[in-house]
């Protein structure tokens, strides 16, 4: 286990990525907790050589979905892997923004609710974009779609997020935000 | 001087100007640095634009969990040296490792799920290990060996899961969809397949095909060698009920009314055999009991039949017939004509046909006409 050092720091340093992804997927803490380590233990099991992978926080992403998706797929068996990926919780809570203190709490919760609006596709899409800062290149392979698709994803989200705040809403975040 | 009237909506589309909020690219952020200077008048939108990017892109306040991380850690650690101590004391283990094969096009996935789970559906046991998982595609057909020489054929549309630690704690596998089983013979250790519906197959050597699929009313088991046993356990794993099948019998279960029937497969009395050369195709079925079926030992080979890349229907509707050439070509077909669902038909198509000879042959039968779309086939009766 020449790689221990390594695999051990590849593990500190994404383990809050991947546990925050896994919460946005379900909310069963001690699943999501399992599956990283699965995940992790395959990895270091077959001595996967992580240096070869380009994008490795998305490869990270998908194998921890992967595995999550099969966890519940065993844990709800009778519902088709279809209709659970449709179910996907991606959702925006306030505990996300809770530092940005120098918004007032209905405001942000009004951005919140915007946000949990859009479809669930925008919602991931602009999850990866924006809290993840992956490429759209990335954000595709995890999402199991198109580079397209992921890009719309985004832009529509950010459009139909535009139309859903009021402008006068917006306006008062920007005089909070440049004080 | 012209001016533009910008909207916000300009800015936060504008992939160049994300890249800057998220301070990515020097080259973006210095280009709006400067486009600001020289724009002031849009410097309200400017900012409107960027606060809203950085406040959806929250990433100073995102949770961090370091006593989470901590006890993950710990877990895997020690995960980990148990696995290198086992491998340690059995020496043997590599040379035994699964090997597999499958089409090259084949979805395989290592199964990242504890087999756990799925245990405590099926029975209760501290059984705790990763599971193979192998998906085949509708419009695949794929074969596995497992580590204990028992060879397993895979129709389209099937998943199929294994243990990783299979054979070292007993034989078990789960299945969805079709499969033709060659099981190893082991009297010590019973072959379980798993189904759905609390259903379990159990077999100690031989050959056997089994039929399960989610969208399909009923579960068909046909034993060709050896002896099987067919069983429904409660939740509590207690069986309920149970059918021992004899070579060249069919158990088929409906899963709604719950009840299993029974068909043999023998060869046709003489005068029987006469008749069936006069039309080949014509099924021979004759109800002795309202659990027992008897039917042409014919059919018994045509049930295996799709592993040798064979598609046959017997006597089925066409709506029946239409699910499993999807299955079969991996592509949606939707037969437009209700009573067109229900006319029935019998063939065997052997020469790996493509889907529009079939049709094509379907249509001398009955007028039918189909038009592509998109990776969709819509079928109509012919006008």
């Amino acid at each position: 286990m020449d790689n221990t050092q390594l695999y051990t720091s590849i593990f500190k340093y994404h383990f809050d990525t991947l546990y925050n992804y896994g919460l946005k997927m379900t909310n069963d803490q001690e699943l999501v907790k399992d599956c990283i380590q699965e995940l992790f233990f395959r990895i270091w099991k077959n001595e996967i050589d992580l240096a070869q992978i380009s994008y490795l926080k998305s490869y990270l992403i998908i194998g921890l979905r992967r595995q999550i998706l099969n966890m519940l797929e065993l844990k709800f068996y009778h519902v088709d892997k279809i209709k659970l990926e449709d179910h996907f919780l991606i959702e925006f809570s306030a505990e996300d923004y809770f530092i940005q203190n120098q918004f007032e709490e209905d405001q942000r919760n009004s951005v919140i609710h915007a946000l949990n609006q859009l479809t669930i596709k925008q919602r991931e899409a602009i999850y990866l974009r924006y809290f993840e800062e992956l490429e759209y290149a990335e954000i595709a392979e995890v999402m199991n779609i198109n580079l397209q698709s992921a890009k719309n994803n985004v832009h529509r989200g950010l459009g139909s997020l535009r139309e859903l705040l009021t402008l006068s809403l917006l306006s008062v975040f920007l005089e909070k935000s440049l004080c | 001087m012209k001016t533009i009237k910008y909207e916000i909506v300009d800015f936060i589309l504008n992939e160049s100007f994300q890249r800057y909020v998220l301070n990515k690219n020097q080259e973006d952020i210095t280009y709006w640095e400067e486009w600001l200077t020289e724009n002031q008048e849009a410097a309200t939108i400017f900012h409107e634009a960027k606060s809203l990017i950085s406040f959806i892109s929250a990433r100073k306040t995102f949770p961090k969990h370091r006593s989470v991380s901590d006890e993950v850690f710990e877990k895997l650690l020690s995960q980990i040296e148990i696995e290198e101590n086992n491998e340690e004391n059995i020496p043997q283990r590599r040379s035994i490792s699964p090997f597999w094969y499958v089409a090259a096009s084949v979805i395989i996935m290592l199964g990242l799920s504890f087999f756990f789970n799925l245990s405590s559906l099926f029975y209760t046991g501290s059984l705790s290990s990763q599971n193979l998982e192998v998906i085949v595609p509708k419009g695949q057909r794929s074969q596995v060996l497992l580590p204990d020489g028992t060879q397993v054929w895979l129709n389209a549309g099937t998943i199929f899961k294994y243990p990783s630690n299979f054979l070292k704690n007993g034989r078990e596998v789960f299945l969805e969809g079709e499969a033709f089983f060659k099981v190893t013979h082991n009297a010590r250790m019973p072959f379980l397949v798993h189904i759905k519906n609390n259903l379990t197959i159990k077999v100690l050597g031989t050959e056997f095909n089994v039929k399960c699929y989610n969208d399909e009313r009923s579960v068909e088991t046909t034993l060709i060698k050896g002896s099987v046993v067919f069983s429904q356990t409660d939740k509590h794993n207690n069986v309920i009920k149970e059918v021992h099948l004899a070579p060249k019998e069919k158990v088929t279960y409906d899963k709604v009314i719950q009840n299993m029937t029974i068909t043999k497969f023998e060869i046709p009395a003489p005068s029987s055999l006469a008749a069936s050369t006069n039309s080949a195709l014509t099924v021979v079925k004759t109800k002795t009991t309202d659990n027992e079926k008897v039917e042409n030992s014919d059919q018994l080979e045509e049930l295996t039949s799709w592993k040798d890349d064979a598609l046959v229907f017997d006597d089925e509707t066409f709506g029946d017939i239409s699910i499993k050439m999807e299955r079969w070509f991996g592509i949606p077909i939707t037969i437009k004509d209700e009573n067109l669902k229900q006319v029935r038909f019998t063939g065997k198509f052997v020469n790996k046909e493509t889907v529009y000879q079939i049709l094509d042959i379907i249509n001398r039968s009955e007028p039918i006409q189909y038009t592509k779309k998109k990776n969709e086939i819509i079928i109509s009766r012919h006008k």
